[in-house]
């Protein structure tokens, strides 16, 4: 029997190109210009979904959504493709409720099962040697990330 | 004559206006590239145009900030030469911790705009205040409080810091030359007269020293009265941003 007061369901979404990523090109070049180590950047954009019912369905419907993913140069999952030999940095903008775009997913593209939602960036970083995590994490706070706006975890 | 680099990086876009803007008040301009350094130190002073320098990559003007030309422009304005960032240029000085310079790290941040209407790109005219009771290398030539009329571009150009006693500093040391503010000069910290959301209306931090400024607004488009809306009939006289380059002349002789 299903509950009335059910707890928010969760669904994650992993945003990458397809194509090339010259951003991620740029992002590994200034960080070798600053003396790191780097041999590989991923960048993938993060969202996060809070829902209240129908997980699988949601799941299905928003990896098709085209103001998210555009099919000829995005994949999409809703897991991420995790690399062990990569640290994953994940920067959101401190106080980003997504208010414009949840609207739109809600009410434009009709997803009324969405309650709320969070976005960010994924950094997946390739360094060679060293403490990994503690590298990865001076790069954020230099180059990726503005703590006077952002904000940085390891994901 | 005065002579002032007006630096080009992949992706700036307000290089040759800026360049004009300069030379209507004669102060000489050459446009030079984020990579030909050697003869740079030659300038009396820099100006960091607007645009979107490495295309806004990872985040607005942090790419160019870690380049050496920018190292070199810090150090050129330690010793007091003239650097003015308008627009991408601003976001530059931000995050290459020139401004607000009080410590040797990343202080704000130029931040998406927060807009009641709009995500994103936001366009159109603003009025700005000459807020600092002192005089600077880019107030030389206006009044105190007095208002200019001024478009501005951008995305990214809410001045926002997480350092709780930094406005306060700023504000003790009058670094706030340039606030958002009605045509009447009230600063009120509500859109439209504050267009992006910046922390108390700022549109333009300067250095302790006064010689180093980060403004958002373009005052290479209000150059000249017929840039300006409803002005166009008085033609080629000066507009109200030339004030600014008026006053780096000023500051330069």
């Amino acid at each position: 029997m299903k509950s009335n007061t059910q707890e928010p369901k969760e669904v994650e979404l992993f945003v990458s190109l397809k194509i090339p990523d010259t951003t991620a090109v740029t992002a590994m070049q200034t960080m070798r210009k600053m003396g790191y180590n780097v041999s590989r950047v991923k960048r993938i954009n993060y969202y996060k979904f809070y829902i209240g019912d129908n997980k699988e369905e949601f799941e299905n419907k928003i990896k098709k959504i085209d103001v998210l993913v555009n099919v000829n140069k995005h994949k999409a999952s809703t897991k991420l493709e995790r690399d062990e030999s990569a640290i994953y940095l994940l920067i959101k903008d401190i106080g980003d409720n997504c208010s414009n775009l949840t609207a739109v997913l809600r009410d434009r593209l009709n997803l009324k099962e969405l309650k709320r939602m969070e976005r960010g960036v994924i950094w997946a970083l390739y360094i060679d040697s060293g403490n990994k995590e503690e590298i990865a994490k001076r790069i954020g706070k230099e180059l990726l990330c503005n703590e006077n706006y952002q904000e940085i975890k390891v994901f | 004559m005065s002579k002032i680099a007006v630096i080009l990086f992949p992706g700036t876009n307000c290089e040759e206006e800026t360049k004009r803007a300069c030379e209507s008040v004669g102060i000489k301009a050459d446009i030079v590239r984020w990579n030909n350094t050697k003869e740079l130190r030659n300038f009396d002073g820099y100006i960091l145009p607007g645009g979107w320098s490495y295309e806004d990559r990872i985040r607005a003007g942090v790419i160019a900030a870690k380049d050496r030309v920018v190292e070199i422009i810090k150090e050129e304005a330690e010793k007091g030469k003239v650097v003015l960032g308008i627009c991408n240029g601003c976001q530059i000085l931000v995050e290459a911790g020139i401004i607000p310079g009080l410590k040797d790290k990343v202080q704000m941040a130029l931040a998406p705009n927060i807009n009641p209407f709009i995500d994103g790109f936001y366009c159109t005219w603003v009025r700005i205040k000459n807020y600092s009771k002192r005089k600077t290398a880019f107030n030389l030539k206006m009044e105190p409080n007095q208002v200019i009329n001024i478009p501005i571009a951008h995305a990214e150009g809410r001045f926002t810091t997480n350092d709780k006693l930094l406005i306060q500093q700023l504000i003790r040391n009058d670094q706030l030359l340039f606030r958002y503010c009605d045509e009447a000069g009230n600063i009120i910290d509500k859109f439209p007269i504050n267009p992006n959301g910046s922390l108390i209306n700022i549109a333009g931090v300067t250095n302790k020293e006064g010689n180093v400024l980060a403004m958002m607004p373009h005052p290479e488009r209000a150059a000249w009265m017929y840039q300006v809306p409803g002005m166009s009939s008085y033609g080629y006289n000066p507009g109200p941003g030339r004030k600014i380059f008026e006053s780096i002349k000023e500051y330069l002789k």
